[in-house]
């Protein structure tokens, strides 16, 4: 699933192991949704976008959503 | 990077859990094969036990790795878990088919297990990603 997620954790200066940290998931698991080889579960996404004050939406591109 | 970080709580005594169990097993194997013509009846079925439950002990903790690991490496474990499974039915029927009618070597049931791992080491490399 396309994401802002490499963009918003550069912008903090956070490593990979950072935000996985933060977010109780492995550095893998970060890389792996960094590189679009894991969509997240709805658990995760919302824990992401509770860290980033942002709406899931707002860094997990809707695929379903038909484009504007 | 550090022990803890490359190597979990989880890892760790996943990893120890499994060598354990193979280090057993192989000498459970050794020293009913070695004492076969003194064990006999109940005895030498309780032993054939103590292999068989260093392979359920080892499953076990495969199982119980999955349920402790994040979303993203419980995901990718079940999947290379599930195709390596697949590829185990798929080579011990293939093997007992060729028994039965091409008459090949007899391949005991209890390698089927061996199988799986080395089919799971070598789809790991290849199962990457959780979609």
């Amino acid at each position: 699933m396309r994401n802002t997620l490499k963009v918003l954790r550069a912008e903090r200066g956070w490593t990979q192991s950072d935000l996985g940290e933060r977010l109780g998931v492995s550095r893998q698991a970060v890389n792996a949704l960094e590189t679009e080889k894991h969509d997240p579960s709805l658990d995760l996404a919302y824990r992401i976008a509770a860290l980033f004050g942002l709406p899931v939406e707002a860094i997990f591109t809707n695929p379903h959503r038909p484009a504007a | 990077m550090s022990v803890a970080v490359l190597f979990p709580p989880a890892s760790r005594r996943y990893i120890f859990t499994s060598i354990a169990t193979a280090v057993l097993y192989v000498l459970s194997i050794k020293a009913i094969s070695w004492g076969q013509s003194q064990l006999d009846g109940p005895l030498l079925w309780a032993a054939i036990l103590v292999p068989v439950g260093c392979i359920a002990v080892q499953l076990w903790a495969t199982l119980r790795l999955m349920t402790q690991v994040d979303e993203f490496m419980r995901a990718l474990l079940a999947r290379r878990f599930i195709i390596a499974a697949c590829l185990a039915f798929i080579v011990a029927s293939a093997w007992g088919f060729l028994e039965t009618f091409a008459r090949v070597d007899h391949l005991p049931g209890y390698m089927v297990y061996a199988i799986f791992w080395v089919a799971f080491c070598i789809v790991s490399p290849f199962i990457r990603s959780t979609r």
